[in-house]
Order: structure tokens, then sequence, then C-alpha cells
């Protein structure tokens, strides 16, 4: 393997507020620069847990504890004093359901921005523009750019949440299930812009969808249990995986 | 993406700034809590004492007596109050949301009582001044109104016991239920809760309309029923509208009346919350006392006579504290306490119920 | 026992009894109005409708009755506690839907409902025995001392300060709506769905980017809704303000002036009226007061039922 490694996660443990188990065991695993992760695994396996921790979204409840490291370009971004607003600029994330703010649709994409301070609206537009023809929704909403988000369809709202998280030109990119609120066309256009997005990303997504799994990622890691079971490239976990458990699941034998 | 730290940096500042503020909010909230609370508490813990509950007035300026008349006034008046406006405001509330669950009549009436809940209490004080205070002696339309509503209460909380007497004893002993002796006993019932009814409406008419001279403690009672309905009316269809449907429609299937479900099942399931709820309500009008002043007025003398002018605790504090004596002042205070404490003690275990059954 | 289409006796006397009920608390809303406009409408003859509500004198012994400097009072309280209520509630809501850390979130909440659970006369005796004091021995003073200097705002600090004017009245008013605008505004920020704060954050927010930008926009309704019925209670409330406004009917250009609103003149004047078209035009001052808040008050309500079928979709 000779792709660069972008996220590095170390033994990493992870507890949940008032619970003496943790919720993963042992982590690890690299993410490697620009391609597809994907996190798979019966539900309550923590891979949820897992991508949540890229962003440290666990911080705002408080109570829940850490140990180990990821390393985010060699540094760790679990140390205390890690900026985590920094930290969020460079890992972005898309929800199971579109989360579209109160606003129009070219505040939601430009709301990144003008959180980092820029208000020329010239390279606002620019740069709303270029988001939105990444997510391919630009020719759906470009004669209502005014219109309240709240408008649009549900696979638009997706790919809208998309563009506002791409606006910022994150590095890495967390997906937690995005297509499990959609039907089936807009989940295949959700997975075909994931594909072209690894071009200038790197991402992680979380699916309990294993042929979407397999469609998209190029590396999967089964998680079972809070611990990681295996990982390796896409084609080898579904054709040949290593372990006994990783072939009962992806064969569809449960979970 | 090029970092701007110092926007970063600045958006952390305000973000700061922000918090600030709205903690000192918080805090600016707890200290009036505190301040009122520990003001009424320095002042009312000085004028406590056995005589403030166990005596009556003494002549105005003379230090001493008590506030025994306040004390039993008050205590009438809400316990009449209470008598008319749970029972309306628990029908009500079934009503709109069982029988009447997603119609518009029970939508405009939910809609409407909300708003009643805040209409200013003194304008119904002078509402219930024009109806049943003021003309005096004659018999008015207010006061037949009065007593007409007073005997369907009375006549309904008689034929609710008499039914259940019918149904648990009656039965029982006789160990006859066809259908047609359940169908016969049900409307000998109704037909004695009418006959009640009337009866009671004919005997109280020239009793009371007569009787009540101008202010009189009917009127106060009348003002703070009038109050506790709509608030009694939506916790009651708050409460029977989170039971859900599901158990009413077990009950159904057992071959349960709608009267039955109500009365057994869904009643049953929400009693808590329209208790805490009707407790609410008492501490609420507990406390007013706008809409007494022009209708059970005020009264320095000891009565128990609802007919008459009587004293409650609020206008005491309202006409002691407004007046020239010192020795009143400290009563005021003392019956502030009572009030305030009492009133506050309600309200938490009332929240601590809820916090228990709703969360918990 | 039962057959399709014709119900139980019991259900019947049920039904009937329980709808007699619900209609009654239609009607009364319907009787208040009516018995009100009975008993006003003497007054309501002898001075019109216009004449009435721009008429500043109030002499009953003249028998010349006019709304304007009640009404005035009753505004300008109104809004000035308004103005002092709003920014400190908002902050407790937000306090206590996001900053608060989550063991203080019930405790705090339930203290601020406490002031609301206060009675209104408490409000009143403390405005009288304890807040009256300060407010004529230190605040107004020291206002008069800075704001009182700049030109034309200084009119409105003018006078001696006594304690018992609009200006304390306001105040006391104030710390009793509090409560209200808080709690509704606290529920409707919670209506703020998790994830969608999370992805606010996930973009790299502050919290108080999130409050601002996501939580307020998504609550706004609520927070107008409580705000409205808080100035529906501002409006109605008599004993908060009775002990502490004097009865004074004039309209006055100082804050600092002693003034009269429509509760504290009919709770102060009701019992005294001695001649019918008194008591008419107190009865008349009711009747405004009541159409004031109904309307004020449906419009609250439009507010937060707008609010309820926005989230039960």
């Amino acid at each position: 393997m000779t792709e660069k490694e972008k996220i590095k996660v170390k033994n990493f443990y992870f507890w949940y507020a008032g619970s003496k188990d943790p919720a993963l065991k042992n982590i690890n695993i690299p993410v490697y620069e620009k391609k597809v992760t994907a996190l798979i695994g019966p539900s309550g396996c923590g891979k949820t847990t897992l991508l949540r921790s890229f962003n440290r979204m666990h911080d705002l409840y408080p109570g829940n504890k850490y140990k180990g490291e990821i390393l985010l370009d060699g540094e760790n971004i679990l140390k205390d004093d890690y900026d985590l607003i920094k930290l969020r600029s460079k890992v972005g994330m898309v929800f199971q359901k579109p989360t579209p703010f109160p606003m129009s649709i070219f505040d939601n994409v430009a709301y990144g921005l003008k959180l980092r301070g820029i208000k020329d609206r010239k390279v606002l537009e620019e740069k709303v523009e270029k988001a939105l023809r990444q997510a391919a929704l630009w020719d759906e909403v470009k004669d209502r750019l005014k219109d309240s988000a709240s408008g649009l369809s549900g696979g638009q709202q997706q790919r809208l949440v998309i563009a506002r998280a791409l606006a910022v030109e994150p590095e890495v990119l967390l997906f937690d299930e995005p297509t499990s609120a959609l039907d089936p066309i807009s989940t295949s256009k959700i997975e075909e812009l994931v594909v072209s997005l690894k071009e200038t990303v790197t991402i992680i997504i979380v699916t309990h969808n294993m042929q979407q799994a397999a469609r998209v990622s190029d590396y999967t890691a089964f998680m079972y249990l809070g611990e990681l079971i295996e990982f390796d490239k896409t084609d080898i976990i579904f054709t040949a995986p290593k372990e006994k458990l990783t072939e009962d699941y992806v064969s569809g034998r449960f979970g | 993406m090029r970092y701007q730290e110092r926007y970063i940096k600045r958006r952390k500042i305000v973000s700061f700034i922000a918090l600030s503020l709205s903690t000192a909010a918080a805090l600016l909230g707890l200290f009036w809590l505190g301040f009122i609370l520990f003001d009424v508490l320095r002042h009312g813990i000085s004028g406590l004492n056995l005589e403030l509950f166990t005596e009556d007035p003494a002549p105005p300026g003379i230090p001493g007596g008590g506030l025994r008349n306040a004390f039993v006034g008050q205590l009438e008046i809400v316990f009449f109050a209470v008598i008319i406006g749970v029972p309306v405001g628990m029908l009500a509330g079934i009503f709109i949301a069982e029988y009447a669950r997603g119609t518009k009549f029970s939508k405009t009436v939910s809609i409407l009582s909300d708003i009643m809940v805040s209409v200013p209490s003194i304008v119904v004080g002078t509402f219930i001044y024009a109806i049943l205070v003021k003309p005096i002696g004659h018999i008015n339309i207010g006061g037949v109104l009065a007593v007409a509503f007073l005997s369907a209460i009375l006549s309904f909380i008689f034929g609710s016991i008499l039914n259940f007497f019918i149904t648990n004893m009656f039965l029982k002993i006789i160990k006859i239920s066809s259908e047609k002796t359940v169908k016969l006993l049900n409307l000998t019932t109704t037909t004695i809760t009418v006959l009640f009814g009337i009866f009671l409406f004919i005997f109280l008419l020239p009793k009371l309309v007569d009787k009540i001279q101008g202010f009189n403690g009917w009127a106060g009672a009348a003002a703070l029923a009038f109050i506790m309905i709509p608030v009694v009316l939506r916790t009651t269809e708050d409460m029977l509208s989170l039971v859900p449907w599901s158990l009413r429609e077990a009950a159904f299937a057992l071959g349960a009346t709608y009267y039955n479900v109500i009365k057994d099942v869904v009643i049953r399931a929400a009693m808590t919350g329209i208790f805490t709820g009707i407790i609410l309500a008492i501490s609420r009008v507990a406390g007013e006392t706008a809409p007494l002043l022009f209708t059970s007025f005020n009264n320095s003398y000891f009565t128990t006579n609802m007919n008459e002018p009587i004293s409650s605790l609020t206008v005491t504090i309202f006409v002691y504290a407004t007046g020239p004596y010192e020795d009143w002042h400290t009563k005021a205070w003392a019956a502030s306490f009572v009030i305030t404490f009492f009133i506050l003690f309600v309200t938490i275990i009332a929240r601590y119920i809820i916090h228990m059954k709703y969360r918990g | 026992m039962k057959k399709i289409g014709k119900l139980p006796l019991k259900d019947i006397f049920f039904g009937i009894t329980s709808f007699s009920a619900s209609f009654l608390v239609l009607t009364l809303i319907f009787m208040i109005i009516l018995v009100l406009y009975k008993e006003s409408s003497l007054a309501i003859h002898k001075f019109g409708i216009i004449n009435f509500i721009l008429t500043q004198n109030w002499d009953p012994v003249k028998q010349i009755f006019g709304a304007a400097a009640p009404l005035f009072g009753t505004i300008v309280i109104t809004i000035l506690s308004l103005t002092l209520a709003i920014p400190v509630a908002l902050g407790i809501a937000i306090f206590l839907a996001e900053v608060s850390p989550h063991f203080l979130k019930t405790p705090v909440g339930i203290a601020i409902e406490m002031l609301a659970a206060i009675p209104s006369i408490i409000y009143g005796m403390w405005g009288l025995f304890t807040l009256a004091p300060i407010m004529a021995d230190y605040i107004e003073p020291a206002i008069q001392k800075t704001l009182g200097q700049i030109p034309l705002i200084g009119k409105i600090f003018e006078g001696n300060p006594q304690g018992i004017d609009l200006f304390t009245a306001s105040v006391v008013l104030s710390i009793m709506i509090i409560p209200f605008i808080a709690s509704v505004s606290r529920d409707s920020l919670n209506l703020t769905p998790d994830l969608m704060k999370e992805s606010a954050y996930a973009l790299g927010a502050t919290k108080w980017d999130v409050i601002k930008d996501v939580m307020i926009p998504y609550a706004k309704l609520g927070i107008y809704g409580g705000i409205v019925l808080a100035l529906g209670r501002a409006l109605g409330e008599t004993m908060a303000v009775a002990f502490v406004l004097g009865n004074r009917h004039e309209i006055t250009t100082s804050l600092f002036d002693a003034a009269a609103t429509i509760t504290v003149t009919l709770a102060n004047e009701f019992t005294e009226a001695d001649s019918d078209i008194y008591l008419s035009s107190l009865f008349y001052l009711a009747l405004i007061l009541f159409v004031l808040s109904f309307v004020i008050l449906a419009v609250a309500k439009f507010f937060l039922l707008k609010v309820e079928r926005g989230y039960s979709r």
C-alpha cells in the first residue's frame, strides 16, 4: 500500500458519559488520503461512535471520555488544547437526515464560509456556485437560491447539506449513513457524488447497507461490539475476508 | 482553506461574551427570586405567631389580634371555587378531548380557554360584580343563572354518587344484571338526578338570591372558579390526549361503552397529571387578589356566611399594606409569608410529581 | 349491550353533561363582553368612543370621565416593562436551553418558574416596602445624574424621585413577566433538533453561532408568541402595580411621576363609585382592557399554534 495516511487511529478507546464499559475498544485503523473508507457492522457496533470521534462531536455532550490517539496529518486531535473549531473546519460532516438550516439555499451553503469571515459577496457567490456544482445540485437550484431550503425535496436537501460541507473545502468529509432517509433514486445520486468527491477529499462513510459500501468505498472496516474485526481493501473484505465473523456478516448470515 | 485565525479568535470572544451575558441574565433572575423570597421571609417571620391564626383583628390602630377571619374566609372561598371550577373544567376538558376529539368545536373551546387563562383577573372581578353583586335585593338574571349552575353541579355530584352506589352495591346484592335491569336502573338514576336538580333549583332560588346582599362570598368563589375553569380544562385535555389511543381501543374491544372507557381507563391513566394540574390551578387562584376586590370584598369580622362579604388573605394584605398602621404592615407581611410559602411549596410538590411521572 | 348507531344511556347522559360544561366555557367569554357592554352602555352613550379615549379629564365631582390617562399609563408601563424584561428573559432562555451545565438546568428552570408562581400581591408588597425606597434613594437619583443630563432624553427623568412612579411599577412588572417569556422561549429553543445543532457545530460554529444562526431562527415564532403572551399579561396586571404607581389621572412626561393604569383605577375606585355614570365609566375601562388583552392574547395564541403545527408534521 503506497497511499498516504491522512488519519491514523492508534489504540483508541471511547466511553460514553456514565458508562463503565468502553463503547470502542482498542481501535487501530488507517484512513488513506483521497480514498473512500467505509465503516460497516451491525447496529450498535460503534461505527457511528468512531465516525463522530473524527471531528470530536462527542465533546458536545459532557462526560464522554477518550483514550489513545487519532492523528490527523500526524497531529493528535484528541489533545485537550486542540482547537475544535479548526478541527471541524478541516473535517466536515453529513448526517443521517438532511439538516438544512432555517435560511435560504444560498445562505445555507454560504454559512460555513461566513463563519470563516468571508464577507465579500463576489467570493461567496463564486464558492457557493462551485460547491453546488460539486454536489450536483446547481442546475436544480440556480434559479431559486433565495428560496427557503426547506422547500427542497429530501434528496435535494441532502445534496445541499453536502454542498454546505464542501463549500469550506474540508480535507476530510464524514458521512453518517447519508442515504438512510432517502429513496433509491436520491440514494444513487448521493453514491455517485461520493465517488466523484474522492478526487478532492478524503471520505469516511458509515453505512448499514453493504452493497453501498461495496459500491462506493476503496477500503472497508468491519466492526463488531465496539471492536475492529477486520480492515482491508473493499474487494478483499467482500470476496476473501480473513475473519469468519466478517465473512458471516458480508454474506448476510447475521446482522 | 486558508485559516483566518484572527476572525476565528474574534468569533470565540464574541461567543464567550454572549454566553456570559446569558449566564448573567440567569443570575439576575435568580437574584430577583432570592431577593423577594428573602424579603418576605425576613419581614414575615417577625409577625408570625399563634394569635395570627386563632384571633380576629383588633380594632384599627390597636396592636394585637390576628387574621383568623381572613384565613377562614380564604379557605372557604377557595373551597367553593374548587367545588364549582374543578367539575366544570374537568367535564369540559373530557368532552373536548374525548367525545368531540378533533372537531372544530373542541379546537375553538381549547383556544378560547387558552386565552381565558390570561384574561386580566380584575376584568373577571368586574364581570362577576355585574352579575352577582350589583343588583341588590331583587332577583336578577345573574343570580338565577348562578343558582341554576350550582344546582346542576350539585345534582351531577349527587347523580354520580347515586350511580356509584347502585352499580357497586345494589347490583351486587340482588345479583341480577340482565340488560333490561341495567337499562332500567340507568333510566331511574338519570330521572332521579334530573328531578333532584330541578328541586334544588326551586329550593335554592329564593333562599340564595334574596339573601345575598351586595358583596358576598359566593361572588368571590365564582370569580376564582371562572379563573380555574380554563386552567383545569386545558390540563385535563392535555393529559387525556397523552393517553395512547390503543389503550381506548383495547377497552372498546372488551365491549365497554365510551363512558366506561373514559371513567375506568382514560381518566385513571391520566389521573396523576390531572390531579397535579388541579393542584397548580388551586395554588394559582389562592394568590389572586384583583378578582376578590369587588366580589367577596372584605370583612373585619369573623364570618363563615357566604351570603355576606367575606374576608380573604389577599385582600387583607392589600388593605393592611396600604393602611397607615405599623402593626398592619407587620400582619400583611406575615400573611404574605404564609401565602407565598404555601404556594411555592405546593408548586414545587406538583412540579416534582410531574417530573417523576413524565420524565422518570 | 351496544347496538351500532344507538348510544347507551350513560353515554348520552355523560355526553350531555360534559357538553354543557364545555358549552358554558364557550359562552362565558361572550357573556363577559355582553355584560361589560351592557354595564358600560351609559358611559358609551354619554362620552362616545373616540372622545372617551382621548379625554384626560377624570372628575367624579363634575361627572366627566375620560380614559386617556389610564390608557397612557397602561401603554407606557407595558412597553417599558417589556423592554426591561425581554433581554433578560431571552438570556435566561438561552442559558437554560444551551449554555447551562446539565445538572443546573432543572433547578434553575424551576427557580425561574417560581418567579411566576409568586402571587402578584407579593410583588406589590415587595415593590412598595423594599424596591420603592431603593429606587427613590439610589437608583432614580443616579439615573437623573447620568441619563437625566442628556438634553431631550433628560425630560423623561425629571421631577423629584419618590419611588412611587411609572418607572418602579415597570421594574416590578418586568420581573413578573420575565418567567413567561423565558419559559416559552426556552421550550421553543429546545425544539431545535439535535442533528441541526450538530451539523452547525460540525461546520466549525461556536456555541453562540449555533444559538444565533440556528436555534433562534428555529424558535422565532415561539419567542414572538412568548413575548406577546407576556404583553397580554402585563396589560392586565393589577396588584403588582397598584402599590407602586399612585393613582394619578394625568398624562406625564416623566417616568418619575405617579400615574394610573386601567387596572389600578379599577382596583382603587370601583368600590367607591357613587354614581351610575361613574360606575359605568369604570365598566367602560374594563371593557376596553378586556378587548385589548383579548386581541393581544389571540395574536400570541396564533403564533404559538403555528409553532405547534410546524413541528407536529
